[in-house]
């Protein structure tokens, strides 16, 4: 199919798998114009929630350089054919080892430096997750705690916990359900969830 | 509990808000007003919603002071070249690192014992930043010790130069697009430039390095 240029409000509609075949069409076409602005697109409209998972995760020099190697090694990989569709999931995977790396690379730094030393510029405020099994562990406690819920519960919390959408969209979109009830699935995910990070697993 | 369950939700919502109101909120911020389980909890709501927003919607002129701008144009460099993301990752390597691309040069020479050639060493590096040189030319000894220098791991650095397939490069009839048709004098120029061109170098260890895999 031939390739045809779209406008900056076409390409914000596409999603990110459509946006990198989009890029991959441009560039075989000589269209490299249009392919940097989807790029540009698609950096852009990662870049801020990549900045805030990792802010949460690593010290703050490590941030915007560590969100760079995320983005640009899930778009590159895409490009490659390593990741076909749902971008999204593989620059969850990548972040998630980027992490990993960076406090394994880290340990063997400190083992390797003397405490004080010029080049220890870790922020006063300490990681929240120390340490890559912090992250981990997180993850798996949440995905732990959805596995739990029923189908229609699981896509209430979705909604309203993790798209931070209104009692009213869930309603919408899950039959049967009354917003009191969405509001005490919430509640009940909410106090499990509590419980599992407390280490209760009862 | 009901009282730090309140405190999570007003935070949580607060963050949510900023975030869609296009600012970009530093979620420590909000995760230091907290302790123990209650800074977890808030921790693993706040990471949920991330992982699931949307992206943003494009906006040129907060693109034009986002850090975002810069590493468009080292991915573009990275999607144009044979390397993968070393257009990315390198210089940002050698910036955390507090290292100049000489002083990384004459250093990395010096862990190559090549000293005295360096002037080659640094342009195989420079096409190594730049996404020219293939990677699966580059020998181990030369990753071990940028991984030194840059305090990473050569599988780091070999993971980072995975390279786009083909239908990532741009064509060579599109790259030469970008430029200006060539002037009579230069296409002159080009015609007779085989006989004078200089003989071509002998290869040495340093090329072995770099390009002998």
């Amino acid at each position: 199919m031939a390739f045809r240029k779209r406008s900056e409000h076409e390409l914000n509609a596409l999603s990110d798998d459509e946006l990198i075949a989009y890029i991959r069409d441009a560039r075989v076409e000589g269209a490299l114009a249009e392919g940097r602005l989807a790029l540009q697109v698609l950096v852009f409209g990662h870049w801020d929630l990549v900045t805030a998972r990792l802010r949460m995760k690593l010290p703050a020099h490590a941030v915007e350089d560590t969100a760079g190697e995320v983005i640009a090694s899930a778009i590159t990989s895409s490009f490659a054919g390593e990741s076909i569709g749902q971008f999204k999931s593989w620059l969850n995977t990548i972040m998630h080892r980027k992490i990993v790396d960076f406090y394994r690379e880290r340990e063997r730094t400190i083992d390797a430096e003397p405490l004080g030393s010029e080049h220890d510029d870790r922020p006063s405020l300490q990681p929240l997750s120390p340490d890559d099994a912090g992250y981990v562990e997180t993850q798996l406690v949440i995905e732990s705690v959805l596995g739990e819920l029923r189908d229609d519960h699981r896509r209430v919390v979705e909604i309203i916990v993790f798209q931070a959408r209104s009692a009213d969209d869930a309603c919408a979109e899950v039959d049967g359900m009354t917003p009191d009830n969405a509001y005490q699935i919430v509640r009940r995910f909410r106090q499990r969830l509590r419980a599992a990070l407390e280490g209760d697993n009862g | 509990m009901g009282d730090a369950m309140a405190e999570i939700e007003r935070l949580r919502e607060q963050f949510i808000a900023a975030f869609e109101a296009g600012e970009s909120p530093n979620p420590r911020e909000f995760l230091t007003q907290l302790e123990g389980a209650d800074q977890r909890e808030l921790e693993a709501l706040l990471d949920a919603y991330l992982a699931q927003a949307p992206r943003r919607r494009f906006d040129a002129q907060a693109f034009a002071a986002s850090p975002a701008r810069a590493l468009v144009d080292d991915l573009d460099q990275s999607l144009s070249g044979v390397a993968g993301a070393w257009p990315v990752v390198l210089p940002r390597l050698r910036n955390a690192a507090r290292l100049r691309r000489g002083d990384l040069v004459a250093r990395l020479a010096e862990a190559l014992v090549v000293t005295g050639r360096e002037a080659k060493v640094e342009r195989y590096y420079h096409e190594m930043e730049q996404g020219l040189l293939p990677p699966a030319g580059v020998s181990d000894r030369v990753l071990d010790a940028l991984a030194s220098l840059l305090h990473t791991t050569r599988e780091r650095l070999r993971e980072a130069g995975a390279s786009p397939a083909a239908g990532g490069a741009v064509p060579h009839a599109a790259l030469f697009a970008r430029t200006a048709a060539p002037t009579d004098d230069e296409l002159a120029a080009m015609a007779s430039a085989p006989a004078s061109a200089p003989e071509p170098e002998a290869r040495d260890e340093v090329d072995e390095l770099f390009l002998g895999g």
